[in-house]
């Protein structure tokens, strides 16, 4: 519930201020070989658009593996009269199907059978109807910005909500550079070559969730989403988010919450006790193996809004550490033939600037120069 | 000076005593091996063969060892040869008064004004005690001591032969200086060796045989003192204690000389306020609740913890009272500081096996914080100041002699310390909180006192000025005590205790809201003690306590809030019990206290009860029925009796084993599915689908005292179970839940362990260390529960932290300095830590093991503190000490916990301490 949230952020924030003497170090676990190797299940069906499912296996603690995913499954979704949907694995451990449309009122099952015979089915699911997104909108502190999502049911039948966002930022170089060194020479840049304008994106990695249960309308007014601190990149330019909203039923509401609350919510005097989540996968072939993950049905609904540099300002830059080296004609060989710099522009009639490759070249900083199509 | 002073006739004693004996003992010869002993011991071993009586000062005599022994010598040959070599003489007088002196002889004619019936102070006795002390008022302190301690007292109807048979002797034991009652005295006498000690009244009714006795008095922190006595028949003598000012050069045994060895109870902790402030603190201000954790058996989970753990029990298995009120949240800041303002407070006692059956209704110990009655001479105050709280306490007499009162009050003012955090989140939150006491002590007559207390804490934090969370306690009660004769008296106690605790948010108007919870119970208990014989004291009473409770209201704030008020439904319950105990010393060697106690509890309307289906795991989905019930109707009853018994063995003088055996029951509970209580906490009353906690307890001690009983050592064992403990499941709403039941398991537990003591409580250099050996494991084998916690296996609780090492020791310089340090080390507490990571909802998350299963890694921390003392002139506006103390001196990282948390998608552990340096603290304190 809504309350129990700001409890625990209460006093994580009352302790750590008072007593600023506590401190945080990282602790590393001690290694262990105990990884049950349990099935791990993620996705939303979502009804009415693409659905996703990734099939994974749990990773011991330490292991420097960053993904463990579940290839050469059979995934099904089927319905309770009988109508079945099959998933195809489009890249390993991912399976999807272009369109998927459940019909409303109908329960549905995620049947999975693994590439070692062991089958796997979901509870049966009923398919909640999301209502639209009504507004996003943020505002700026002293901290940064804060995007809100704002929604309501007029049937008050949604009551729990969960979303997810694409976050998706214009930011450039330190400097445009108009040459690039190839062959041992300096050739002016082809105009579509540049490399100063760069797009970047980020899935959510936390989980958003809220309740109106308990209001007297199913109403959800100004629920954070995401907070973007300040100076950072992502409004260097211009920034915009997608917000995904799904409905909940109340159980899968429990499930993230408590998912929520044992994995990100951690760290002050009141933690409660670690949980071991009980999901709605389960294993047929043997009931004893425990499968991990929570399937619920929806549809969806979104919503983007674009937050550009100018309503931000005064917005500082990003730290970056971006010198402009002057580099005379016989040194033009040494330092961008070596790579130690990349070219920037003429400098005066024979000299030249330069600059730290990640300086120049926006791509090197995690982004891509290909224009989203729903960038304006 | 009391009436009958008047009556005690010293020209009696002279004459009936004295001189009849002198002539018959004047050449008694004088046997014994008084080898290695020091001074104070040959003398004792002397007055014990004779009559005699000797005049000293101490302090010249503190490296002074005897090494003669005789074989019917007399007293001048012995004395002559054990001062051979030494510049000590003597002189006896003709009523056998013995003066040893340094360097010079006295001469004894008797002065004139011996014999006369002045006022004590002014007593003849100033003429034979020397010292070599400046202090005027030690000196007047040691006349009127020793002129006391000489005097005989006569109670009773005087008659020329004394009876056979036994008569009661009564009264209080008081401070000399400021008229307040002393708690814990222990008034005995050697042959035979029977004892009592006073009340809370500082109140005692001691039954010994009629006759000549040497009453001897010890207290903690007070000078021990004798009264001479013949008793006649029953009768009354109050005593009054001198302070016991260590710094200066006597050399008095101040412990409770052989109490714990001749005491019937067993794990029993007794600390008085001097104490308690030696122990080094953080912040620097004395705090009860940390003093009792440097106890042997008392752990907690963490260093910001309110709660404690005795014995393996859980924090709310602990009935903590102040005054006789129950204080539901001993604590302020989240934990950080205990709620009693320490210089309200008198003493401390906790009883961690051997519950007195008066006391019920939680299963693992009761901690019964005392505060002092106010100075009944003259009026006083004292007051602190340290880097976070402030404190001023008044006190005085209303009525001199008949009516006193204290008044006590502490606040912080860490509001500023969020001020200059840089973090503009904080600068706008506040915190706040404050404690206020007022206690008022009447004396009606001679056989009726009234007391009145009351106690208020509140607590406050706001977070960016649109939270408020607050948590308040509130009580008050009156007790009126009635002695009916000099064995018979019985006490009523009526009062109301409280707690409550809201969070308000106005951050986002549409879910403003107000959560509320509160507790009230009004109680009322008549107690009564009976001296009815040598050999029997006997308690028994009645009490009742109401609770009503109102276990969450969650409120609209504003106009625009759209939340629907929720009220969880009222809780009301009557917790009744009769109790009956008998102290019975058995022999000299065997005592035995055996008690019962019947509780009930009656579970009360109005509320709704559900009905589950029997042998499903309770759910939402399996609720059958709904019962109504009408208001006052008993929906549920539980009772049962519970047993105190406690058996004592004398294996000698200053050795003893003792055995207890203990039941207990309780009907309240707290949920906490936290890994520490927090202040938002909720109670819960047993309830048809909630059973009683139950619990029992065997422990066996033995317990021994080193020179002269400066030295106490004990170990204590003790075997423990209880049944249904509450647990939780996994992912359970304990706030705001109408079905409580439906998220709760119930387990048992079993608990174990070793408790090792060795205490000076005396001499320069006191202190304690102890080690404690124990376990606590607790298993979830409920079978309808729906989900087992670790398979259904013993699996330890969070505060289960096997050893435990206490020393806390402090050193006395001078008069004016003196240093304390405090070193604490115990095993890690269990955690539970991932064992696997897997992908989900966009990030990492981690996959946990079985329940505490790891440990975090040691904790070790050494306090040091020191104690400066102003000048000690009596006649100063007002004295005044600082308190320099580093708290964590070494300033290790001890982890309170370890936690897992993402991180853009990655998970990251983290060791988190919250006192990760050394956290140095001044405080000034003064008194006028």
């Amino acid at each position: 519930m809504r309350f129990r949230f700001s409890l625990y952020k209460i006093l994580i924030v009352a302790i750590s201020s008072v007593f600023a003497f506590g401190c945080k170090e990282v602790y590393t676990p001690p290694q262990s070989n105990t990884n049950p190797n349990y099935l791990v299940v993620d996705g939303v069906l979502t009804s009415g658009d693409s659905t996703k499912i990734k099939l994974s296996r749990t990773r011991n603690l330490n292991d420097s593996v960053l993904n463990s995913p579940e290839g050469g499954a059979t995934v099904v979704v089927i319905g309770e009269g009988s109508d079945s949907y099959p998933l195809s694995e489009e890249e390993i451990g991912t399976y999807s199907i272009g369109l998927l449309s459940l019909n409303a009122g109908e329960k549905y099952k995620l049947d999975i059978t693994t590439s070692d015979g062991k089958h796997y089915e979901s509870d049966q699911i009923i398919t909640k109807q999301t209502p639209p997104i009504d507004s996003l909108n943020w505002t700026i502190n002293d901290n940064g910005v804060q995007v809100f999502v704002n929604t309501h049911d007029q049937s008050n039948g949604t009551l729990y909500y969960r979303w997810q966002y694409e976050e998706t930022w214009e930011y450039h170089a330190a400097f445009d550079s108009y040459y690039t060194y190839t062959g041992g020479m300096l050739v002016p840049r082809n105009p579509n070559d540049h490399v100063y304008t760069c797009w970047h994106d980020r899935s959510s990695t936390e989980l958003v969730l809220a309740s109106s249960a308990g209001l007297s309308a199913d109403v959800i007014y100004r629920n954070p989403v995401v907070f973007i601190p300040k100076g950072s990149e992502k409004i260097s330019v211009e920034y915009s988010v997608l917000v995904k909203q799904y409905a909940l039923t109340k159980e899968a509401y429990e499930y993230w919450e408590s998912l929520k609350k044992s994995t990100e919510l951690t760290g002050g005097l009141f933690d409660p006790l670690p949980a071991q989540l009980i999901g709605n996968i389960h294993c047929t072939t043997n009931p004893d193996e425990k499968a991990l993950g929570y399937i619920a049905a929806s549809s969806i609904t979104k919503q983007r809004i674009f937050i550009k540099y100018l309503e931000v300002e005064p917005w500082p830059p990003p730290p970056q550490d971006c010198p402009e080296v002057i580099v005379p004609p016989d040194s033009v060989d040494y330092y961008f033939g070596k790579h130690l710099l990349s070219p920037v522009a003429n400098h005066g009639l024979t000299d030249f600037s330069g600059s730290f490759a990640s300086c120049v070249d926006c791509t090197l900083n995690g982004g891509t120069l290909v224009k989203p199509s729903f960038w304006p | 000076m009391p009436k009958f002073c008047r009556y005690c006739l010293l020209l009696c004693f002279v004459l009936a005593v004295g001189f009849v004996e002198v002539s018959a003992q004047d050449k008694k010869l004088i046997s014994g091996d008084f080898r290695g002993m020091n001074f104070e011991q040959f003398i004792h071993a002397l007055e014990s063969k004779s009559n005699y009586h000797f005049y000293y000062n101490i302090s010249q005599f503190d490296s002074f060892t005897v090494n003669i022994s005789a074989t019917n010598k007399t007293l001048n040959a012995i004395l002559d040869e054990a001062f051979l070599h030494s510049d000590f003489h003597y002189s006896i007088d003709q009523q056998n008064n013995v003066f040893v002196i340094r360097r010079f002889k006295i001469e004894t004619s008797l002065p004139t004004d011996f014999f006369a019936r002045k006022k004590l102070t002014n007593d003849s006795s100033k003429n034979f005690v020397l010292s070599d002390n400046s202090d005027e008022q030690e000196k007047q302190n040691e006349k009127i001591k020793s002129a006391l301690e000489n005097r005989l007292f006569e109670i009773g109807v005087k008659s020329n032969t004394i009876k056979p048979g036994s008569a009661t002797l009564a009264g209080y034991v008081r401070d000399l200086k400021t008229g307040e009652a002393i708690i814990g005295a222990a008034i005995y006498i050697d042959n035979p060796p029977i004892g009592v000690t006073t009340d809370q009244f500082g109140y005692y009714s001691f039954t010994l045989p009629r006759g000549r006795h040497s009453l001897k008095i010890t207290s903690v922190g007070m000078k021990e003192t004798k009264r001479q006595i013949i008793l006649y028949t029953d009768g009354k003598l109050n005593i009054d204690l001198q302070e016991f000012v260590a710094s200066l050069k006597v050399v008095t045994v101040i412990s409770e000389k052989n109490s714990n060895v001749k005491g019937l109870q067993m794990g029993v902790e007794r600390m008085n306020i001097k104490t308690i402030k030696q122990v080094p603190v953080v912040f620097g201000e004395a705090d009860v609740l940390r003093a009792v954790l440097a106890l042997p058996g008392v752990t907690s989970v963490g260093e910001a913890s309110t709660g404690f753990n005795v014995r393996g029990g859980s924090a709310d298995q602990n009935l903590i009272l102040f005054n006789d009120a129950t204080i539901y949240n001993p604590s302020h800041f989240f934990g950080f500081f205990s709620a009693f303002n320490p210089d309200v407070v008198k003493d401390v006692e906790l009883y961690k096996s051997s519950i007195p059956e008066k006391y019920g209704g939680r299963l693992a110990s009761v901690l019964d914080v005392t505060t002092r009655d106010g100075n009944k001479k003259k009026f006083s105050g004292a007051g602190g100041v340290g880097p976070l709280t402030a404190r001023l306490t008044l006190e005085g007499p209303l009525v001199k002699d008949k009516t006193t009162f204290i008044i006590g009050g502490r606040t912080t003012y860490s509001d500023w310390l969020l001020k200059t955090l840089p973090n503009k989140d904080y600068s706008n939150s506040g915190a706040s909180f404050y404690d206020a006491n007022v206690r008022i002590s009447h004396e009606i007559n001679a056989k009726n006192n009234l007391y009145l207390t009351g106690y208020i804490s509140n607590d406050q934090f706001k977070l960016n000025n649109d939270t408020l969370y607050r948590y308040r306690n509130k009580n008050a009660n009156i007790k009126w005590r009635h002695s009916f004769n000099n064995k018979f008296y019985g006490i009523f106690t009526a009062g109301y205790d409280g707690y409550e605790y809201s969070v308000s948010s106005t951050a986002n108007p549409v879910n403003a809201y107000k959560l509320a919870f509160d507790i009230n119970q009004t109680n009322a208990r008549l107690d009564f003690a009976y001296a009815a014989s040598a050999s029997h004291t006997i308690d028994f009473g009645v009490n009742s306590i109401y609770y009503q409770l109102h276990p969450g209201s969650f409120t609209p704030v504003g106009d625009k809030s759209l939340v629907v008020p929720d009220h969880v439904q009222a809780e009301q319950g009557l917790e009744s019990a009769a109790y009956l105990g008998d102290k019975w010393t058995i022999s000299s060697k065997f005592s035995l206290n055996a008690g019962i106690r019947y509780s009930l509890f009656n579970y009360l309307g109005a509320h709704d009860v559900y009905s589950y289906v029997p042998g499903q795991p309770r759910t939402e989905n399996t609720i059958v029925d709904t019962t109504s019930y009408a208001k006052n109707k008993n929906i549920k009853s539980y009772q049962g009796p519970e047993y105190r018994i406690a058996l004592r063995y004398s294996i000698s003088d200053n050795a003893s084993l003792k055995l207890s055996y203990n039941t207990l029951r309780q009907y309240i509970h707290l949920l906490s599915n936290t890994t520490t209580i927090s202040p938002t906490d909720i109670w819960k009353l047993s309830d048809p689908n909630i059973k009683p906690q139950t619990g029992e307890q065997y422990s066996l001690g033995y317990y021994q005292n080193f020179k002269s009983n400066t030295i106490e050592t004990s170990i204590e064992v003790y075997y423990k179970t209880m049944l249904n403990y509450l647990d939780y499941k996994s992912g359970a709403t304990l706030i705001m839940n109408h079905h409580i039941e439906t998220d709760v398991l119930t387990t048992r537990g079993k608990a174990y362990g070793v408790e090792v003591m060795i205490k000076k409580l005396s001499g320069k250099l006191n202190g304690w260390v102890s080690y404690t050996y124990s376990r606590t494991l607790l298993q979830q084998d409920d079978p309808i529960a729906g989900e087992t916690i670790n398979k259904g296996d013993y699996y330890p609780a969070n505060f289960d932290k096997p050893h435990n090492v206490n020393f806390i020791g402090n050193y006395k310089i001078n008069h004016r300095f003196s240093i304390s340090l405090n070193l604490v080390y115990s095993t890690g507490r269990p955690i539970t830590l991932p064992i696997a990571i897997y992908d989900l909802g966009g990030s990492q998350r981690v996959y946990y093991s079985d329940r505490n299963q790891y440990r975090i890694p040691d904790y070790f921390r050494t306090d040091l503190s020191m104690n400066i003392e102003g000048n000690h002139k009596i006649k100063k506006l007002k004295h005044s000490s600082w308190t320099i103390g580093v708290y964590n001196l070494t300033a290790r990282k001890n982890p309170y916990s370890i936690y897992f948390t993402e991180e853009n998608g990655v998970i990251k552990g983290y060791k988190l301490s919250i006192f990760g340096t050394a956290i140095p603290s001044i405080t000034y304190n003064f008194k006028f």
